[in-house]
């Protein structure tokens, strides 16, 4: 109940902007995508996997200086399809929506199909702004992390 | 020993523990296995190698000097340009939905660029060359901006001036 309250009172801080810029007063508008706020708000696949298990690749890319990182686990099955992924992130709310939005983009592709999805697709579908599409590339990036150190444990195991 | 107890309590007490760890190790990890936009080739100056004065002076000449040229030719040539530099953060507007933006990222010594036709870009500073070349394909950062600029709008941003 609380946090419903919260969220009603943070969309409502978030309309004062337009208020004022209604009032001829200059405002740099820097508002997050309602797309991005779900996926801050109810992010999808947040966890861990067990990194030890054969089946899990994990990708970990970004540096805390920097200003994000991001975990990206995913399981496959005895296929090659990703079957459960799960993600946890250190940053802004669009890396965490771009983080959340890539768990649930390749569940169900196998490795290789996953491994072609881009940032753009994730930028356009979470519109995110010119300064934040370094967000979407870290995604892209933990996605093509996570299928290497799986690939890597395969290929050990043979 | 007492002290560093303390630091390091606090610090847990912000990010959970796991999290800590396995970054710490997970980014040696990821320097060891593979290349991403995240990290500076072998050949390319580093971040410990390169004092952040030295950058940031090499930085504001570079963002400067785009500066220059993108005032100069853009409000000519595109109807609604608009360039603008303030704090290491270089932003220009072909129109309202075509921006670039062009930013120091000081803790790994790079220039990071978005541009809206070609995405995400992070460049590194080439002591060899005196370029800022790409993290991922090599391309130097004027390079990229000539090959987008000149062919969309007629501005031509030169090379580096070597100095």
């Amino acid at each position: 109940m609380a946090l419903s309250f919260l969220s009603r009172v943070s969309s409502q801080l978030c309309r004062i902007p337009k208020t004022i810029e209604s009032q001829s007063i200059q405002f740099n508008k820097r508002l997050y995508h309602e797309k991005v706020v779900d996926h801050y708000e109810n992010p999808r696949n947040v966890g861990s996997l067990d990194k030890n298990d054969k089946y899990v690749g994990t990708g970990l890319v970004g540096a805390p200086a920097c200003g994000d990182v991001m975990k990206l686990q995913i399981r496959v099955d005895e296929t090659g399809k990703i079957v459960e992924s799960r993600f946890k992130t250190f940053g802004c709310g669009s890396a965490i929506a771009s983080s959340s939005y890539a768990t649930e983009l390749i569940k169900g592709k196998t490795l290789e199909q996953a491994g072609q999805i881009r940032n753009r697709e994730i930028a356009e579908e979470l519109k995110l702004p010119p300064v934040k599409l370094h967000c979407s590339m870290l995604a892209e990036d933990a996605i093509k992390a996570a299928i290497k150190d799986l690939e890597k444990k395969q290929k050990e195991c043979k | 020993m007492i002290t560093k107890l303390f630091c390091y309590d606090s610090v847990a007490k912000r990010y959970s523990n796991s999290l800590i760890r396995s970054f710490s190790s997970g980014i040696l990890q990821s320097k060891q296995k593979f290349s991403t936009n995240t990290l500076s080739s072998p050949q390319q100056a580093t971040a410990e190698n390169w004092s952040e004065q030295d950058y940031i002076l090499q930085a504001d000449k570079t963002l400067e000097d785009l500066y220059d040229c993108l005032a100069e030719q853009g409000y000519e040539k595109v109807p609604n340009f608009d360039v603008e530099l303030s704090q290491g953060v270089l932003t220009f507007k072909l129109d309202e939905n075509r921006t670039y933006v062009l930013n120091t990222q000081r803790p790994n010594r790079q220039l990071w660029l978005s541009s809206p036709f070609s995405g995400p870009w992070r460049f590194s500073w080439n002591f060899t060359q005196r370029e800022w070349k790409s993290t991922r394909t090599g391309i130097q950062l004027r390079t990229l901006l000539n090959e987008e600029l000149k062919g969309l709008v007629g501005i031509h941003i030169p090379p580096e001036e070597v100095s």
